[in-house]
């Protein structure tokens, strides 16, 4: 059985999301891709929206969800340790 | 006994070196380590830091010891690295044999403790090994050799469980890193053959150096391929 996720696999789950999109995602796709249902979605995207890894902007009638820079880093970041712990069997 | 002479006068102060290098990998691996564990709060990864950190205490101690006996400090020249026994214990200061005993023991401590990280131990086993330890930190007073092959012992379990994940999973990065476990081990085979002849003693201290190159490589590897996207897409 697959392990449970903690708080930042999700928050990474969602940022990759994000980022194989090229950056800009519909919030409903969001959720789809990162396995979530809509409460929990809220909570977390208002928590990435707080420390400025996304932003949430609307074009032609439809809301999306931006990468920010400080988004893209973090991801990098996120990557980085996953192989560090893959690496070192972590 | 072997005295420093028996080191030819090329390699004198280069052993210093080849420890500083294995410090310098080392701190920055636990350097990134405790990096990462502020930001995954992952408890491994400070376990990781723990045990590379007893190492890095043990190769200064080892620094200090092989410096004293180049330098003289403390009388300690008419020994050779390693050489020290209860022998001629008497008529050295118990500074130098506590040196030399904190040097063996914290190798070993450090050591075992990253062999726990891969295969968690019970409380008992825990005792167990550690009274081993300190039999054979003690016994390597006799004969060096027999802490060398302890720390032999126990890096060999921790590369042949470095295989076992790299036959699961397949991560090259993995690879790399089974190489220089692999290297810093058979540098501890070296090592026990020292008692023979000191040439022993120089090859060890090369492959342990190539053993810790390959752990920086495998690190830098981790840098390059952990912000590299795949294909264009973003992968765990």
């Amino acid at each position: 059985m697959a392990e449970k996720r903690t708080r930042l696999d999700i928050i990474g789950d969602m940022l990759l999301a994000v980022a194989n999109k090229g950056g800009r995602i519909k919030p409903t796709h969001l959720m789809y891709k990162s396995n979530m249902s809509h409460r929990q979605m809220k909570s977390y995207l208002e928590e990435l929206v707080e420390k400025s890894f996304v932003k949430r902007t609307s074009k032609d009638n439809c809301k999306y969800i931006l990468m920010t820079e400080k988004g893209y880093n973090f991801v990098n970041k996120l990557l980085e340790i996953k192989e560090f712990e893959k690496t070192f069997g972590l | 006994m072997l005295v420093p002479a028996s080191i030819p006068n090329w390699f004198q102060g280069k052993d210093a070196i080849i420890d500083f290098v294995s410090i310098f990998v080392l701190v920055l691996v636990s350097y990134f380590s405790v990096k990462y564990y502020k930001i995954k709060k992952n408890k491994n990864n400070l376990s990781l830091t723990l045990a590379f950190s007893l190492l890095i205490a043990s190769f200064t101690f080892k620094i200090l010891i092989t410096l004293g006996i180049y330098y003289n400090f403390l009388g300690m020249s008419h020994l050779g690295f390693g050489k020290l026994t209860i022998s001629n214990f008497r008529s050295l200061d118990t500074f130098v044999f506590l040196m030399y005993f904190t040097y063996r023991i914290i190798t070993l401590f450090g050591l075992y403790h990253l062999y726990r990280i891969y295969k968690p131990q019970s409380k008992s086993c825990f005792f167990l090994a550690s009274y081993l330890m300190v039999v054979s930190t003690f016994f390597a007073h006799y004969a060096n050799f027999i802490f060398h092959l302890s720390a032999f012992v126990i890096l060999l379990l921790i590369t042949l469980h470095s295989i076992e994940r790299y036959k699961k999973k397949k991560y090259p990065s993995t690879k790399l890193l089974i190489y220089s476990f692999g290297l810093i081990t058979i540098s501890q085979l070296f090592y026990t053959m020292m008692e023979i002849g000191m040439v022993y003693y120089i090859i060890a201290e090369f492959v342990q150096l190539f053993g810790y190159v390959g752990l920086l490589l495998t690190f830098i590897a981790v840098l390059i391929h952990g912000g590299k996207k795949n294909e264009t897409r973003y992968h765990w």
